[in-house]
């Protein structure tokens, strides 16, 4: 069984909004687009455990919430087994309280509600979560039901959704906020729960450990300084209590019931010749530990047979990102679906393309678009192919940042990024964005953009001022959906022009590097450019001079300025700089660097 | 799905036990049709809410461990409806509705009329996906007084046979409702047996009562051929005094002690007359306040009308209404009242309109009648409130009001006098004689007493004869 779908109505940040789930998934996009409003919208709705925050005005779209106001999450779930029937899940489909089967078309991924099965579709239920808010008591009410059409259920007539089914579903959620030295705890609802589940909670040890404690072979009150303050004490105590008996004051390590036992157990990680309490560990070393609870659960169940299905806020938390891929390959093959959210560019490479899922929140409208919807080995043209499988993680990473910048080659991109980390390591306050880089191929900036502006509309083409980028620029705002915004350096520049008014300041005072590019020549910015255009290839060099040059202050001026102006040009605000020109060429407003020009 | 047995259908005129048959047939087949998951349960479907409640105590007292819904026919088809809107292409959930239904969306509901939930629920029932659904959720269905379906209801219930194994119960005679076409329930079972496709058990013993007038009565109606013998008492005055005393007099005697009395009305007009004229002559007779507590079963449109104008619900559907001064209100008033304004919050209704409070309204009488179990030792009821049911003693009043064709009037007579277990009794009201004598209906029965003047009151004297 998995869920198929969700559909989600005046909820938190998402107006409307539907996301089609696959077998083993990611969710990624920027930040605050509603990639955990997602997460928490599944775990209400399918989520058997008590909801952790109590419901907010917050929980409403727009939250002002009216008596007719109504956050709804509609799951569809599938799969329930090869050439299912309803007659075969009865628990479902049977009896006066279950779901009314309703029909999962896999090709258009949309259900389907005629009354008998159309052709290659298959068996499906739905199921609705809606919250609404009392006005007169400030209070929430909240009900899960089978899901038979639109309706208000709180006014009329619907079926809530039996437990055991729930529990047939096995939704397992790990949220983002996670307490970390509490899970492998007994006082952990999560382990007991996991514990029980699995038969093992160690009752007769637990028995055994009360009968220790209660008489355990050191007993402070028989400690010879203690003893005289104990038995005066003792003493006073006798007057007031008027037993029979002698009272005596006994000092355990904990309260000697079952609960108390167990609660006071605390992890320890025996390493080699010590044994250290789990929270005195490194958060990594804790977060491990929350998938530990986890994968050991999705074992228990695939042992059993039973259905698990994991959603995970950003498992990669604390973890190295070497280990990022390892953990997603982990939760793939122990559950029968997952669904993660991340900020990791390296967890989420590891998804292919048909499995991973951008969101994009316009306003309210949630759009999330799977990459791809066919396989990366079938897209024709080289460049996209490219973007897919050799730099997939530099397209992912971009795709999450908040500055697109499409350059027009390898050669382009090399530079910009080098002038970024310049800028980041290098400059006081630092710099107000920062750009994400699409790695473009030679010749291919057009089609890249193309396929980029499926996922982000706000991309920015940064063109050449040469007649080759011409065309590009024709090309670009020809298109049915052209670039908001567009750079391009000033006529006749490519990016050879950048790097030269990058280190220009530096001739004045040129450093070993720089120097030793210039070799027998005048230190003018027409032989610099020259000399870069000569090392066009020579990555090495670029670095080096790079990072010579910011020592210089006015080099790193420029820098700073160049990359500040292309993140608020791509942001569409102002740049600063005022040797930028402005104009509007068919859709699309184009930003000129005339301050960057061949010398 | 396996092959699903033939229905079986029990025929047979009033009191012969065919719900008591039902109930033995239910114990046989339940066990081996219903499988150990709790998810099945026999399903029993009625017409009114009366037959409804009673048939549901009835089968929990006699199969007090049997999963079972009991429902009515309208109910059936709206919770099926309900289920499968969206493949009807109805978005919004459907509420039934006393006036104009037509399937139209307004203030978050669809509105149907009960015809349109019968002949949507008959579309449904074509698909396999709701007939899977059924068979598997209610592989036992048993359906009382099936005469008083419509053709469209009919269908449906030929619908359910196919199925899961169906008990039919029903006589002919008792059909008060159908037209000129007669009973559809008749003609398809004609059908069937010729067929081969039921089982029919027709029940000719009477098990109601044993008294020969009732059954005489019961006999010469039936067939239409006039009765030989004295049959039941039977008596005609022309106004009510004389004949509230009759009742007084059985009220009195010994052996009504703790048995239950039913008056039995075509209409509930002018009922009120005849109960004040036997509260007053109690009060003489006892010297001292002898009002009997009458239970009424009071019919749905009276309630209703009540309602509407408690809260002066007028006549054009979309105008606004306001709400009412709370002190204006009788107890249920003001509860639906309150209950409207806070489902149109609920709902975001910004303005209240007549047809939505009326909703709310027959929503709320609904439910209240789905709902609630009253009977009392005195009863009042219409004929149509009395199917089904059986009292020890029944006085059956026949007043001027009666009409209809003679076919009709005599099924009126006959469901109202088959009530009776004990004795029956007839109060014929008329102006003269010669009303009484030409009454072909009345003439089946034989001689009709003419009541003389009390003595004892003369305040009771009739000024004419």
């Amino acid at each position: 069984m998995r869920i198929v779908q969700c559909s989600i109505t005046h909820f938190r940040g998402i107006e409307s909004g539907t996301i089609t789930i696959p077998d083993h998934g990611v969710v990624f996009g920027p930040n605050n687009v509603g990639k955990s409003t997602v997460i928490e919208a599944l775990a209400l709705a399918l989520g058997r455990e008590q909801m952790a925050q109590p419901l907010t005005d917050w929980d409403f779209w727009g939250g002002e919430p009216k008596p007719d106001s109504r956050a709804t999450i509609i799951c569809t779930i599938s799969h329930f087994a090869q050439d299912a029937r309803p007659e075969d899940f009865p628990d479902w489909f049977s009896g006066e309280r279950s779901a009314r089967p309703v029909w999962w078309d896999e090709t258009s991924n949309a259900v389907k509600i005629d009354a008998d099965c159309p052709k290659h579709c298959i068996l499906a239920a739905q199921i609705a979560f809606c919250i609404r808010y009392e006005e007169d008591s400030a209070d929430f009410e909240f009900i899960r039901y089978f899901y038979d059409g639109p309706g208000d259920p709180f006014t009329t007539d619907c079926r809530m959704v039996p437990n055991s089914v729930l529990q047939e579903l096995g939704v397992f959620i790990l949220p983002g906020n996670r307490q970390w030295d509490k899970l492998l705890s007994f006082g952990s609802s999560s382990f007991l729960k996991v514990l029980k589940a699995s038969g093992a909670i160690p009752g007769s040890t637990i028995d055994k450990l009360k009968m220790e404690l209660r008489n355990p072979q050191n007993k402070i009150e028989d400690d010879p300084s203690i003893a005289a303050v104990i038995k005066s004490a003792e003493q006073e105590l006798q007057q007031f209590l008027m037993f029979k008996d002698k009272a005596e004051i006994a000092y355990r390590p904990t309260m000697l019931d079952s609960r108390s036992v167990m609660q006071s157990l605390i992890p320890h990680v025996l390493h080699s010749t010590f044994l250290l309490p789990f929270s005195r560990h490194g958060a990594g070393m804790n977060s491990l530990q929350a998938f530990l609870i986890v994968l050991a659960f999705a074992e228990q169940r695939k042992q059993k047979g039973k259905n698990f299905i994991l959603i995970a806020e950003e498992p990669e938390l604390h973890l190295h990102p070497a280990l990022h891929a390892r953990l997603a390959n982990r939760i793939r093959a122990l559950s029968q679906q997952s669904l993660v959210t991340t900020h990791s560019p390296f967890l989420a490479s590891s998804y292919k393309p048909e499995a991973a899922i951008f969101v994009r929140n316009d306003a309210g409208i949630l759009e999330a678009s799977f990459l791809r919807t066919e396989p990366v080995a079938s897209i024709q043209k080289h460049a996209i192919r490219n973007l897919y499988l050799r730099s997939r993680e530099s397209l992912y990473s971009a795709l999450m940042g908040s500055s697109v910048i499409i350059p027009e080659g390898e050669s382009d991109a090399r530079w910009l990024t080098l002038l970024q980390r310049m800028v980041e390591s290098t400059a006081e306050e630092g710099v107000e964005g920062s750009l994400s880089i699409i790695p473009t191929l030679a010749a291919s900036v057009v089609d890249t953009f193309e396929e980029i502006y499926r996922f982000r509309h706000d991309a920015l083409p940064l063109i050449d001022g040469d007649p080759a980028g011409d065309s590009y620029k024709s090309r670009l705002t020809a298109l049915n959906s052209p670039p908001q915004r567009l750079v391009q350096y000033a006529n006749e520049t490519a990016v050879e022009g950048l790097g030269t008014w990058i280190l220009e300041p530096c001739l004045s005072n040129p450093g070993p590097v720089l120097a030793d590019l210039l070799t027998g020549q005048p230190a003018t910015s027409k032989n610099l450019f020259k000399a870069i255009c000569k090392e066009k290839s020579n990555i090495e060099l670029q670095e080096n001079l790079i990072w010579e040059a910011s020592a210089n202050v006015v080099s790193l001026e420029r820098a700073k300025s160049f990359v500040d102006d292309l993140c608020r040009i791509a942001a569409g605000e102002k740049p600063t700089n005022k040797g930028w020109a402005i104009a509007r060429e068919s859709r699309t407003d184009v930003y000129t660097a005339t301050h960057i020009c061949k010398p | 799905m396996n092959a699903v047995p033939k229905p079986t259908v029990i025929t047979g005129p009033a009191g012969t036990g065919k719900t008591t048959r039902m109930m033995e047939l239910v114990g046989a087949l339940a066990p081996t049709a219903l499988s150990d998951l709790g998810y099945q349960s026999v399903l029993v479907i009625t017409h009114m809410h009366g037959a409804r409640r009673r048939l549901e105590g009835l089968i929990h007292k006699v199969h007090p461990d049997l999963n079972v819904t009991v429902t009515t026919i309208h109910a059936f088809a709206l919770g099926l409806l309900n289920r499968w809107r969206l493949a009807l292409d109805i978005s919004y959930p459907i509420m039934a509705t006393e006036d104009a239904g037509g399937l139209l969306e307004k203030y978050g509901v669809v509105y149907a009329t009960f015809d349109e939930l019968i002949s949507k629920a008959k579309e449904l029932s074509q698909f396999s996906s709701v007939k899977n659904f059924i068979s598997s959720t209610y592989p036992l269905i048993v359906i009382d007084e099936v005469q008083d379906c419509s053709k469209d209801e009919l269908e449906l219930i030929d619908a359910l046979t196919s199925c899961s194994h169906c008990v039919l119960a029903a006589d002919e005679f008792q059909d008060l409702l159908g037209g000129d076409a007669g009973c559809a329930f008749a003609g398809w079972l004609v059908l069937r047996k010729h067929k081969e496709s039921v089982n029919h058990e027709e029940l000719v013993l009477p098990r109601r009562t044993s008294d020969i007038g009732i059954l005489d009565a019961a006999r010469a109606l039936r067939t239409n051929v006039a009765a030989s013998g004295r049959n039941i008492a039977k008596f005609w005055a022309p106004k009510e005094p004389l004949l509230a005393w009759k009742i007084v007099e059985l009220v009195l005697s010994t052996s009504a002690r703790g048995r239950t009395v039913a008056l039995i009305v075509p209409s509930l007009q002018g009922v009120d007359r005849i109960v004040d004229s036997v509260d007053r002559q109690l009060a003489k007779r006892l010297k001292r306040s002898g009002k009997l507590k009458w239970l009424r079963t009071t019919s749905a449109e009276y309630e209703k009308a009540i309602i509407y104008k408690e809260l002066g619900i007028c006549t054009i559907p979309s105008s606004e209404w306001k709400p009412r001064p709370e002190s204006s209100l009788s107890p249920s008033g003001l509860l639906i009242q309150n209950r409207a304004i806070r489902l149109a919050q609920l709902r975001g209704v910004t303005t209240l309109t007549m047809e939505f409070v009326a909703g709310v309204v027959q929503g709320t009488l609904h439910a209240n009648r789905a709902h609630s179990t009253r009977s009392g030792r005195y009863e009042i009821t219409t004929i149509h409130g009395a199917k089904n049911r059986e009292f020890d003693y029944v006085f059956v009043l026949w007043n001027y009001k009666v009409i209809g064709t003679e076919e009709k009037r005599r099924r009126l007579l006959y469901n109202a006098i088959t009530r009776a277990r004990v004795s029956c009794t007839l109060l014929v009201q008329r102006a003269k004689a010669s009303e009484v004598i030409n009454d072909s209906v009345l003439g089946l029965l034989g001689a009709i007493t003419a009541l003389p003047q009390k003595k004892a009151s003369a305040a009771n004297k009739t000024r004419k004869k």
